[in-house]
């Protein structure tokens, strides 16, 4: 009948002898475990702006806007860390798998309004060099040419702006909306979107 | 009927896992009726599940309760799998191991929350104490193998999304021993305290009949002698290549469930290290599932409080046509319609929570008096009435000087 007291007792003893079990938190910062998903971050080296984090995020809490800026077009990606969940699908689903990235960081408490808990970068638009159409990131563009290797030549426009970026041909770089002249035989030596592409290719 | 009181427990409050409304019908200190009104926080989950990806439902349904939130993705994912051909046809076998851990480590934590709430119902705060102690650890294991204490995005269709390291395992081995001592700490508590037993025995009790007309899941149903339990009827994960048994108590009263939390507690550790000793060194986790066909499927889980169901319905695209989910709780609340009439009111705090809801809704439970719909006390007024029940009983027991 006393035995419950006697094991109370030792349990009590123990807890006062032993340091409080409790962190201290605010004073001595908490260092999560090594693969704690935390808040993610956007690096602008290591994306290229393809926009697959969007798609698979399944809070919607990354958000991306195609805008004309000048004589430039951006897309604007931007994670919301006040929608963010920390699942870690972005991260397990971009495609350079170096574009955006969980941090360990847990403390989402700030005195701001959530709507500034967020994090934007760009990335600019490669714009169709005939009509002007915006056709994809630079980075992305990029990054395509790069995996394909030799298999840029299959595509005229991947080539051509292969050979730009190695400098080999002449770099120019058209402004969205700026609609040129007339489409001819020269015009295929251009990075095209597909719509003029295929009309360079009949015409010629 | 004019000194009939209404005492309304209940709440809908966002923070809630589970939100009810209880109406108890009280003469003096007896409980006569109970109205139980449920549907308050209506999420609209199931038709959201249809307007996500297959991929990203398991993220949306693991939100649905913070505290068993393995158990639904799981039956989801058994879903679907049903519609792909069965889990044991396409998931890989180290992901069966390792999706059987974090349904047995959630079922650890669940179980070791429910000990806290019902210790701090019946005023043994110590209790209530020790239980988050021993918790913290396991959470800590979720925190190493998932990357976070709760929502642990594991399970996919398919697989898991993250594997347990090796180093990891000698690490949840050695936390799994800690934990013993603490479990060890309260069998005894609730097995030779006399106090506690007077407390829990013989209250709130659920024959194997009324368990079976109210078709009550879980371990509400295996205290009352209803032999229960998915994991054996139709396993899932690796649950079918483990040594363990399923605990069944007779007498459904409060002390039974408690006692057959406690047991599945041993139980639960014991299935954890019999997965880290026969999981496959190496292997892939992820089946890599891309297209899921026309079909309908359905999955059950056994959760900490009962069966979990999900049902899905593809029709060949990528979002799922139909979800229906029917969790445990749902089940198991509507028997304190006979638990609780017939006790005190002083018992039926712990006999509600006894199921196992979230009960944080007690915090607002109000006791009205019928005729002028004054209030007579709140929630705290009920919790702490349950408690002053047990420093009676305590004090005939020890004799009121002890
Ligand atoms: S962690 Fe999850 S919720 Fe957060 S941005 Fe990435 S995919 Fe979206
Ligand atoms: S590269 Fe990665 S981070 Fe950048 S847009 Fe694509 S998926 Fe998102």
């Amino acid at each position: 009948m006393r035995r419950p007291k006697v094991r109370e007792l030792k349990q009590a003893l123990k807890s006062l002898f032993s340091r409080p079990y409790t962190n201290n938190f605010p004073v001595k910062p908490h260092k999560p475990y090594e693969r704690f998903r935390g808040r993610p971050y956007f690096y602008q080296d290591g994306c290229v702006g393809c926009a697959a984090c969007a798609q698979v995020c399944p809070a919607n809490a990354i958000e991306f806007i195609d805008e004309i800026k000048g004589t430039l077009v951006k897309r604007r990606l931007t994670v919301h860390w006040d929608i963010c969940v920390s699942c870690g699908q972005c991260q397990a689903n971009c495609l350079t798998t170096k574009g955006i990235i969980l941090s360990q960081e847990f403390d989402y408490a700030t005195t701001e309004k959530r709507q500034e808990l967020k994090q934007s970068i760009e990335k600019e638009f490669i714009v169709c060099e005939c009509c002007g159409v915006p056709i994809i990131p630079y980075d992305q563009y990029a990054w395509v040419a790069n995996k394909l290797g030799p298999l840029t030549f299959s595509n005229a426009s991947l080539l051509l702006f292969y050979l730009r970026s190695i400098g080999l041909s002449l770099k120019e770089r058209a402004s969205p909306g700026s609609r040129s002249a007339t489409i001819n035989r020269s015009t295929r030596t251009k990075i095209l979107c597909p719509g003029c592409r295929r009309e360079a290719v009949i015409k010629s | 009927m004019s000194h009939k009181i209404i005492v309304p427990i209940g709440p809908y409050h966002p923070l809630q896992e589970e939100p009810e409304f209880f109406q108890l019908y009280v003469e003096g200190e007896k409980v006569v009726d109970i109205d139980i009104i449920i549907g308050y926080n209506h999420r609209g989950i199931e038709k959201l599940s249809e307007s996500k990806h297959f991929d990203q439902v398991p993220f949306l349904v693991e939100r649905i309760c913070g505290i068993c939130s393995s158990s639904h993705p799981y039956a989801y994912v058994l879903a679907v799998e049903n519609i792909l051909g069965g889990e044991f046809n396409i998931v890989p076998e180290k992901s069966l191991f390792i999706r059987t851990i974090i349904d047995e480590l959630q079922r650890i934590h669940s179980h070791l929350l429910w000990l806290g709430l019902v210790g701090h119902f019946i005023g043994y705060n110590t209790v209530w104490m020790w239980a988050w102690k021993f918790r913290e650890p396991v959470l800590d294991m979720f925190e190493m193998v998932t990357g976070n204490r709760n929502n642990y995005a594991m399970f996919k269709v398919g697989g898991v999304r993250r594997d347990i390291k090796d180093d990891d395992i000698p690490q949840i081995k050695k936390m799994l021993d800690e934990l013993l001592p603490g479990i060890d700490l309260f069998h005894g508590a609730i097995m030779d305290d006399p106090i506690i037993k007077m407390r829990l025995k013989d209250v709130g009790r659920l024959t194997r009949q009324q368990a079976i007309e109210w078709a009550v899941v879980g371990p509400t149903a295996r205290a009352s002698g209803v032999n229960i339990d998915i994991r054996r009827d139709e396993p899932y994960g690796s649950s079918d290549r483990l040594d363990w048994k399923v605990i069944i108590e007779k007498d459904g009263d409060i002390f039974c469930k408690t006692v057959v939390r406690i047991l599945e507690l041993y139980e639960s550790i014991s299935l954890i290290r019999q997965c880290l000793d026969k999981m496959p060194k190496s292997g892939i986790i992820d089946a890599d599932i891309k297209d899921i066909p026309v079909g309908e499927g359905i999955g059950r889980v056994e959760a900490p409080r009962g069966e979990c169901f999900h049902y899905i319905v593809s029709d060949g695209t990528n979002r799922p046509l139909r979800h229906k989910i029917r969790s445990p709780s749902f089940m198991n609340v509507a028997s304190d319609k006979v638990a609780a009439v017939g006790g005190t009111i002083s018992d039926a705090t712990l006999t509600l929570a006894a199921v196992d809801p979230c009960y944080c809704c007690t915090e607002r439970v109000a006791v009205i008096n019928k005729s002028d719909n004054s209030k007579i006390m709140n929630g705290w007024d009920l919790i702490k009435l349950s408690q002053d029940k047990t420093l009676k009983l305590k004090e005939s027991y020890y004799g009121r000087s002890k």
